[in-house]
Order: structure tokens, then sequence, then C-alpha cells
């Protein structure tokens, strides 16, 4: 069943892939790497692909292949415990929204739209302005950003599933607030929240390369994607190759994260079912 | 009819024939950052100082040629013991048409020299203890003690003159529209975006300048400036990334114009203890292999730097003594061992991600370093905060990327010497050594040239011993024009920062 259901859809599958070997090379990066990714080669500071540096190096002489097989586990590590954080604040948001006193709740999901009011990447650059960059800084201040999208779906579905009848049964029974909350509806609005944090971690790669990018994110010399991008953006005339390998690797592994998370939507959600 | 409408149609253009021949027509200069300010008396940075010099001049300003030039002065005399200087004035005049007087210099240093302002060489100027007016075109400077160097403070953008009746009205206004006596006069400042400066008929050199008007553009993004000078957009840029040079050099639209001018360094905070034992910086001084940071952080231009900052053909430079330090880790980790720390230790360094050969040079530091156990943290915050932390002494060490503000010796004190202001901008924070204050008070006041030589030459030994800061390499300071922009000049040595007086020679095709 879930074998043909891949093979039905080659992206999909390209695209689980694509995520297994970035998953792959975020845990092992540093075994797989040929060279150091931090050695300084005055001799060699801006070559082209050769059978030594087989991508070739930056304007450290340092190798590219070992400093972007490096560089992806500082952003998936900030990707991944900024989706936690989001997922957990967020849901306890939307559920606090939509089922709780109507005056928390009315606090609450303002607070949200406020928070949505304005671009990620201005809040961003406001928190990363107060506190010293690094995976656990970066980590909080994507997560707290991303709240508000996972508070939004949180509380739709809530919404839908406080009418039914096994949360009205819960309340016949006597049941307490935690009760309902934990064994009534949180199982039953898993389904878009799992969709949700999919979006999500893409779009914290996107947001943390972005401020790599600007030279706020991880802190040279350790690598990452974002920050390559920023750099080779001024050898273009010397070593063009510099900043397609970076990019490539960023859109193709954002690309197949979004891919992944509309297979799992279309799959979790009933209405958009095909058969 | 039909006739007389041709005559006025040939005789219109004619006219704007005429016009365009005579017209130097509008220069679009690209600057590396937008000033803070441009009130006179502050240091404001390369960006700032390049403004002031199309607006401003002093009563002698650095020529293009590297040489103390007359300017608001005809000519100055300094008596034979270096404690009068007296400058007779030359017939100019501001931009609102009123004359350069004796009243108005006097107005001028004596806003550098309030106590309660914030002059950036007050401390260098404060020496003169009497200005006198004894006509409307003499003014006869005393100085508390002899100074050689008090010329060359006064040649600096900072030192610049301003209307005395403009000073009471506008000296604590900080966004007044400027007036000097200077080839350009300010038109406007559009924050954010350009500062426009137009031909002042009335400039005291006939013929001087050639421009119509000139448009200082901010472009603080290295990588935009040089795409803004490749396709056209500006005329001149500074600050040409070490990268760009050679694509920019070969041109066929571009030239560049080079100077190895700044020098890239070290400063010690004093207070940090591994940095207050002399052992420790000059294990520094040898571990770290000039090569590394001047081929990665410099794209292979610059020169290396083993002993003193001094160029060649400054006083104070000897052959002997420019190659004191080597490249030589053995040496480095004896020194350090010797200093207490065999397995070395943990320091943070202080640089910024806003200039990229900021970062560079640390990153290359931070991996040399690492060669003799010092484990170096970087602390790359943008160029303001950079600044900030400077200014309070919080770092353990920081990269050190500037020059001498004048071209006389006295240039050394800012760096080493030590005084009541121990935390400054260019110095190691809390250093002060007694015997090297006593040299650099010596030879300010020294006038024989010998024996001002010798001061400075005992002032090497010193200052290598202890070596408070260490350097590594000259940086070529670059500035790129189209092709032609001509006139432009990369003043030598350490004037490089104030090339910006030479837009009044600059013509544009």
């Amino acid at each position: 069943m879930k074998t043909t259901f891949l093979f039905r859809r080659p992206l999909v599958a390209s695209s689980l892939l694509v995520v297994t070997v970035v998953l792959a090379i975020a845990l092992a990066g540093p075994i797989l790497a040929p060279h150091d990714p931090l050695a300084i080669n005055q001799n060699a500071v801006n070559q082209a692909s050769s059978t030594q540096y087989l991508l070739g190096t930056d304007e450290f002489g340092r190798d590219i292949l070992s400093r972007l097989l490096v560089g992806i586990r500082p952003t998936i590590l900030v990707a991944v415990i900024s989706t936690i954080i989001a997922a957990i604040g967020g849901t306890a948001c939307g559920i606090a929204g939509a089922y709780s006193r109507p005056v928390l709740a009315f606090f609450v999901m303002r607070g949200v739209d406020i928070m949505l009011s304005f671009p990620a990447i201005l809040l961003a650059l406001l928190a990363v302005g107060f506190w010293r960059s690094g995976v656990v800084s970066l980590s909080v201040v994507i997560g707290i950003i991303f709240i508000p999208q996972f508070a939004r779906v949180a509380q739709s579905a809530t919404l839908q599933v406080i009418r039914q009848e096994f949360v009205e049964a819960e309340h016949a029974m006597g049941a307490r607030y935690l009760r309902v909350v934990l064994r009534a509806i949180l199982p039953n609005i898993l389904s878009p929240l799992v969709v949700q944090a999919t979006l999500t971690i893409a779009a914290a790669i996107l947001l943390e390369s972005g401020l790599s990018f600007l030279g706020l994110g991880i802190v040279p010399p350790e690598p990452s994607w974002g920050q390559m991008i920023g750099t080779a953006r001024g050898y273009l005339s010397q070593n063009p190759m510099y900043v397609v390998w970076p990019s490539v690797c960023l859109a193709l592994t954002v690309l197949a994260i979004n891919v992944l998370g509309d297979a799992l939507r279309d799959h979790l959600d009933p209405r958009l079912r095909e058969n | 009819m039909k006739r007389i409408l041709q005559m006025a149609l040939a005789a219109g253009l004619l006219g704007l024939t005429a016009t365009s021949a005579l017209a130097g027509g509008t220069l679009y200069f690209g600057l590396s950052g937008e000033p803070s300010t441009l009130d006179t008396v502050i240091q404001p940075g390369t960006s700032g100082r390049t403004v002031k010099l199309a607006i401003h001049r002093g009563l002698v300003n650095y020529g293009v040629d590297g040489k103390i030039t007359p300017e608001l002065a005809e000519s100055y005399d300094i008596s034979s013991d270096a404690k009068e200087v007296t400058f007779h004035l030359r017939k100019a005049t501001f931009h609102d048409g009123s004359p350069v007087t004796a009243a108005d210099v006097k107005a001028s240093l004596e806003r550098i020299l309030d106590p309660k302002g914030k002059a950036a060489f007050r401390n260098e100027l404060s020496i003169i203890s009497k200005i006198e007016t004894p006509d409307e075109k003499t003014v006869k400077l005393t100085l508390s003690s002899p100074s050689v160097a008090l010329v060359d403070y006064l040649a600096l953008p900072e030192s610049v003159i301003v209307p005395a009746a403009w000073l009471a009205k506008n000296a604590d206004n900080p966004t007044a529209s400027p007036i000097g006596a200077g080839p350009f006069k300010f038109a406007g400042w559009t924050r954010g975006r350009e500062i426009v400066v137009k031909k002042y008929d009335g400039y005291y050199k006939p013929g001087k300048p050639d421009l119509d008007e000139v448009h200082y553009v901010f472009y603080s993004d290295e990588n935009t400036r040089v795409n803004a000078l490749k396709s056209g957009d500006v005329d001149i840029i500074d600050y040409v990334p070490a990268k760009d040079a050679a694509d920019l050099e070969k041109g066929p639209d571009t030239e560049l114009l080079r100077n190895t001018g700044p020098f890239m360094g070290l400063q010690f905070n004093t207070k940090f203890e591994p940095f207050s034992k002399p052992e420790v910086r000059q294990a520094i001084a040898y571990a770290v292999d000039r090569s590394v940071i001047i081929n990665t952080a410099f794209n292979g231009l610059g020169s290396p730097i083993y002993g003193i900052a001094i160029p060649k053909g400054y006083m104070g430079y000897s052959e002997a003594k420019a190659n004191y330090f080597s490249h030589d880790i053995e040496k480095a980790k004896a020194l350090l061992a010797k200093a207490g720390y065999p397995n070395g230790f943990e320091a943070r360094l202080l640089a910024s991600s806003q200039y990229s050969f900021h970062q560079n040079t640390a990153i290359a530091i931070q991996s040399e370093l690492a060669k003799i156990g010092i484990k170096v943290k970087l602390d790359l915050p943008d160029w303001a905060s950079r600044m900030a932390k400077a200014t309070a002494a919080d770092y353990d060490f920081t990269v050190l990327g500037s020059l001498g503000e004048i071209t006389d010796a006295d240039w050394l004190s800012n760096y080493y010497y030590g005084g009541d202001k121990l935390v400054r901008t260019n110095n190691s924070p809390y250093f002060n050594d007694p015997q090297i204050n006593q040299l650099l008070d010596k030879g300010r006041a020294t006038i024989d040239k010998d024996e001002r030589a010798k001061v400075y030459d005992a002032f090497v030994d010193r200052a290598l011993e202890l070596s408070p800061l260490v350097y590594f390499m000259w940086r070529e300071q670059n500035y790129a024009v189209r092709k032609g922009v001509t006139g432009f000049t990369n003043m030598p040595g350490f004037l490089t920062f104030q090339s910006g007086l030479s837009i009044e020679n600059t013509k544009v095709e």
C-alpha cells in the first residue's frame, strides 16, 4: 500500500530520498567530509573543482564540499528545535484560543494576530540584534516567531473538534479540562499540525539561512549554507560555482520538504484524498 | 516669421553648446557609508571626511603630493623655539560671501579647544594656550610646550575653518547646513541616499573646481558599490574590496587608484590577564604567518609587517628594526611557556562582520593562533557595535585596521601614549608605560631633525620590546574610477583617507 503510493508519485519519492540524504548528512557530515572544513590553505584560494577539492575552494582555500557537508547540521538543528518549540507553544495557544474562557481566548488570539502582522524576518532581525547568535538562541527566536502559524491551525482545528459528540461525551462524564484537551482534542487535531510542522521546518531552514546570509546567524568560521551563499555572492566573478553549490543544496532541501509536506497533507486530509 | 524661428533655434543651439563646453558636469561618488555627522570637529570616518573636504578648507591641508599646503593661510611662520606659529590669511570667502577673517579662525579653534566639546583632536591641539588676532588677516598661536606636530594637526579635516557668525548660531545644531570656504557648497542631504554639493564660484583657487555638482551616494554594501561602478551608476568608489581590485584594474571601463596606506594588526586589552604580559603579545607576533592573512583576507594584495607600522621614509623607520619579528612557531611557543601559558589559553577576538576584510583577518588569525594553543572565540557584530565595544574596552583583543592620522612622527602618540584617557579607539586599553610616554613627549618637542630621529629610534626599541600593539601587514586602500574621470588622486601613505580633497581637481568627460 505504502510503496504503491510512492511509486505512483515519483516527485514525492525523490523528495523523500533528498530529505533522507540531508538528514543522514546532518548526522554524519563531519565523518563524510574529505577535509577539515575550517582548515585554511593559503595556496589554494578560490579554486575551481579539482580532484583534490571536488567542488573547489572558498576565499580561505577551505574545501567547499566539506563545508557543505558540515554546514547543514546547524541549519537542520535550528530548524528542528525551533519547529518543536513552535509546535508546542503554538498548539497550546491555539487550543486555548478555541477552548477556554472567552476573555483568555480573545487575548491569546489577538496576540497571535499582532505577531502575524510582522514579517518573520523583521522579528528575527530584532531578536537576533539583542542576543548573541548561536544555535540555541536562533532556535528559540525562530521557534517563537513560528508560534502564530501553529496557533492559527490548532485553533481552527480545535473549533471543529469541540462540537463533536465525543467531546460532549467527555464533558458529560465530568472530565477535567486537561483530560479533555489531551484525550479528546489533541489526538484529533494532530494531522493538520503534522503538515504544519513540515512546512515550518522548511520555512525555518529558509529563515535561518536568511539570517546567516545577512551575517546574523551561525558565527563564522563555522559554516552554514546561508552564510556560504552570503559570502560567495562577493566572489561571483572569480569563482562562480562557489555560490551555486550551497544555493542548489538549499533550494533542493526546501523544495523536497515542501513536496513531502504537500503529499502528507493530501494523504491525511480526507477531503483532498482522491479515492 | 520662419526665418526668425530658424534664427532663434540656431541661437538656442549655440547657447546650448556654449554652456555644455563651459560646464564641468556632474560626478557621482559611491561612498562606503553614510556619514554619521558633518560636524567639522568630529572624526566621522572616511566617508564623512570625503564630504567635509569638498565643503571645507583649513588654514593648511595635506596636498595631493602628501605635503602640507597653505590653504586659507597664505603662509605661516614657526618661531625658532617651536612655541609660536603665525598664520597670514589669504583673501578667501565663505559660501555665504563673507570674507575669511582672523576672528573666524579664532572661533573655529576655540570650538575645538572647548573642554566640553566633542572635538576628536582636542588632546593633540590643547597645547595651544593663546590665540591672538593682531589684525584681520593674522592669527598668532602660542603653545604651552613646543610642538613640531601642531601644523600637521591643523591640516586635518577636523581642523577646518568655519564662519564665526555661523558657529554662533549653529554650533549646537547637528542638522544645520554647513558653510565653509571649500570648493563646493553644501546643497542637500537625502538621508539614507546621498549628499549633494554644488560648485562654489568664489573659491580662492582660480579655475577650480571643474565639476558643477558632486553627488556622494551611500553604498554600504561593498558588492553593490563595485557593481554600481561597473554599471556606470557612479564615477568613483572608495574602499575597493581586495577581491575586486584585479577586475577593476583590468577595465576596460574602470581604473584602479592604488595605495598601501593603512595597516592591519591587533590591539590588546592589557587588563585581560595573558595579554598583560609582553611575552604573550610577542608570541602572537611570532605565531601569525602574515602571508595567510594577505592571501586569504586580502586576495594576495598587501605586504607583510614584521616590526612597527612605520612606512618607509617616515621618521622612526629603520631597515634593521623593520624585521624584528619573523614567522617562528617554536619561538612563539617558547615565549608562551615563559609567560606561564605552555598550553595556551582562551581569548575573545573582536572584529566586525560589516567589513569582510576585518572579519576575514579575524578568521585567519584565529586559525594561526590555534597552532600555538590559543583558542580564539570570534565576536563579529556590526561596525557600530564594534566601535561601541572598542570605546568601552569590551574585548580581550581586537583587529586593528587603521593608519596614522598625520604624517609627522607624532602620529604614534595616538597609538602608544598612556596619559589619563587609557581607552581610545586606536590604543591598547590600559597600556601606560612611563618610558614610552616620556619619549613621545620628547619627540614632539624636539626641533632638530637628527636629535628627533634618535628619540624615535629609542621609542621603537621600547615599543617593540613591550609590543602593546602587533602589526601584520600593509593593506591596499584603493579607489576606483570610471574611464574619463581624471584629477582624482589617491593621496600617498597615511593620507589616503583624506583623498577627498582632490575632488577640487577632478574632471569628468
